[in-house]
């Protein structure tokens, strides 16, 4: 009887054996989290920097991770990212005629104006086009112009334009009427598979985080003490926060200290050309040759509970063409039918062309229930287009003290001071907005209470300070060191699932 | 002097708190290690090593209710059981691997490490036979 007890035991842990691995191999899990931030004096400019209305309600996350482990030599990694934002939209429809928002939000370009306005059927705009033109009546059809959309002239583009006024006026404040709008987006966050081949050596390809400092590759909500990362990290991201290509990392161990390390090649920084900052479209290539590497090396010390050091490195190109689409007919061609794929030329251009060489520095330090961390990341960006360069410097500090309240409980007060300024030496580096704020600080202080491990609620208040140049050129002159600042309440509840 | 029995009575009492709270640790025959140091054991059940004696480490963890679970986050992890899983959830968001297996007992950690070449835990000397191999904690 023992022995059939005993065989039958054997039995289950074999079979749990056999179920742990196959659980093992794939796994889902993720986070979410749910924010609301009052703004108590919320200005237009820093509205339009920030993005945010008065009060903002969003479920600022909730990523999934599929994590699929076949053997111990091959780890694929999968986060997708949903987010849910009632926002105010900050694009601006600007004094500039030419453009206009079409319902999605999406900037209009003259030729699209015209496949845009067109499609709303309004007929008037022909005669009038017509007439704007100096042509007889019927001249130009509803459909020609329909056709002609993608390669039209200068001239007729500009005829049209001018006869689209008042319908891009009346277009455009029903755009403002409807700022007010909820966004919702799914992201892929990284796509990435690994082969391991030990703890000294391995490979990643796809799409990963950049390995740069502390609270980039944190990365999430409850992983974040502060209900808002340091704006180096996601509003003026000094490192990118993501990027695509091949790494290299590994550590090794100096006792009971470790050095870990990565190495990357990447496509370097995504992100609109300069020809596009504000139209919302980004008609641009992105070149191929737009390589960048960098690193990330860390040492940790098994002293207190653990003291860490990095320093962070990167170097790229960002360099993007825009590609123009002409055709130059006689107009009697022109009236006859759509443009012939024979008569369009193309003609690329760089409209972005910079260099750009990022170094960065971190640590923190545990000791007790006392976190102390800090960064500090410069950026220089050299305009190869227009002589002249940017530069961009950017730190923080952070403060907290963990307060155990039994074993699922817990509170830690947090306090931050963040400062990041850039110097722009030419009109031409514009990735970095408005030429006339150089800057802005952050401090907030708040609670991070931790309920069971896997929940977090957050309280925070915080102060963002635009700064402004010393002769600004755009900005009145009777404005005020409070016009550019905001003074916010913010919390955020977060699970890890 | 007075000082000085206080201090033996309190090394006494630690000494036979620390015994209550001894676990041995325990690893597949099949691999080649003979001792581990608790750096190693701290990697291995920090998700920081892979690797160990010639076998991918698969750490098993007790459930929090056992004794021995908080006994090891203390001696070998250094962190309080809060923070150790709190450790854990951080790694899995961060990507940087996910939460050892987790056994209800000290026997039930012993069969799994007897059937799985790598599997390393840490369990009740009691449990001990010749199933699984015990090395040394240095």
């Amino acid at each position: 009887m023992k022995r059939i007890i005993a065989l039958g035991m054997m039995g289950l842990g074999v079979l749990s054996v056999a179920q742990a691995q196959e659980a093992d191999k794939f796994k889902v899990y993720g986070f979410a989290d749910m924010s609301m931030e009052y703004y108590k004096n919320a200005s237009s400019f820093n509205t339009q920097f920030l993005g945010q209305d008065k009060l903002n309600l969003a479920l600022t996350h909730a990523n999934t991770y599929f994590d699929f482990n076949p053997n111990q030599n091959i780890k694929a990694l999968l986060e997708v990212g949903f987010t849910s934002n009632k926002s105010k939209d900050v694009y601006s429809v600007g004094s500039d005629p030419n453009l206009i928002v079409d319902p999605s939000g999406n900037a209009l370009s003259d030729a699209q104006i015209i496949g845009y306005v067109t499609s709303l059927k309004l007929d008037s705009i022909v005669a009038a086009t017509n007439t704007a033109m100096g042509l007889p009546a019927g001249s130009i059809t509803l459909a020609q112009l329909e056709g002609m959309a993608p390669g039209t002239t200068a001239a007729v583009q500009s005829g049209v334009t001018e006869a689209l006024t008042p319908q891009l006026a009346q277009a455009r404040a029903s755009q403002e009427a409807a700022k007010e709008k909820r966004y919702q987006n799914i992201s892929i966050q990284r796509a990435y598979f690994d082969l391991l081949i030990n703890d000294g050596i391995n490979f990643r390809m796809g799409q990963f985080i950049t390995p740069a400092g502390i609270w980039n590759v944190d990365h999430a909500s409850p992983v974040i003490l502060t209900v808002r990362q340091p704006l180096q990290t996601t509003v003026t991201p000094i490192f990118p926060e993501s990027q695509l290509g091949f790494m290299l990392y590994g550590r090794q161990y100096l006792g009971d200290h470790d050095l870990n390390y990565n190495l990357y090649a990447t496509s370097g920084r995504t992100g609109p050309s300069a020809a596009s900052i504000g139209s919302g479209y980004d008609n641009s290539i992105d070149s191929p040759s737009d390589l960048a590497v960098g690193g990330h090396i860390g040492l940790k010390l098994d002293i207190l509970k653990g003291i860490s050091f990095g320093i962070s490195s990167m170097t790229g190109t960002m360099r993007k063409k825009f590609q123009d689409q002409q055709a130059t007919l006689a107009l009697a061609d022109l009236l006859q039918g759509a443009i012939a794929a024979k008569d369009l030329q193309y003609n690329s251009h760089f409209d972005t062309k910079e260099r750009e060489f990022i170094v960065g520095g971190d640590t923190k330090i545990e000791a007790g229930n006392l976190t102390v961390q800090g960064e500090c990341n410069f950026r220089t960006i050299d305009n190869q287009l227009v002589k002249g360069k940017t530069d961009m410097l950017g730190y923080y500090g952070l403060v907290a003290y963990k307060i155990a309240m039994g074993n699922n409980f817990g509170v830690s007060p947090y306090a931050m001071y963040e400062n990041v300024g850039w110097k722009t030496t030419d009109a031409g580096a514009r990735s970095l907005g408005d030429s006339d704020i150089n800057g802005f600080y952050l401090a907030l202080s708040g609670l991070n209470f931790s309920i069971f491990t896997n929940f977090h609620l957050k309280l925070e208040v915080s102060r963002l300070q635009l700064l402004l140049n010393k002769n600004p050129t755009n900005f009145p002159t009777d404005i005020t060191e409070n016009d550019l600042a905001s003074n916010v309440f913010s919390s955020q509840f977060s699970v890890a699932f | 002097m007075k000082m000085l029995k206080n201090l033996f009575v309190a090394l006494l009492a630690g000494a036979a708190l620390a015994s209550a709270a001894d676990f041995v640790v325990i690893v597949n025959p099949a691999n080649s290690a003979a001792s581990i140091s608790g750096a190693e054991m701290k990697r291995i059940y920090t998700g920081k090593m892979s690797q160990f004696g010639g076998q991918k480490a698969v750490p098993i963890n007790l459930a929090d209710s056992d004794p021995f679970y908080a006994a090891f986050a203390d001696k070998i992890v250094k962190m309080s059981t809060q923070d150790y899983k709190q450790f854990w959830v951080d790694a899995q968001i961060k990507g940087e691997g996910t939460a050892p297996m987790v056994q209800r007992n000290s026997a039930a950690a012993k069969m799994i490490v007897a059937a799985l070449p790598g599997a390393i835990a840490y369990v009740d000397a009691s449990v001990v036979d010749a199933t699984v191999k015990k090395i040394d904690l240095k």
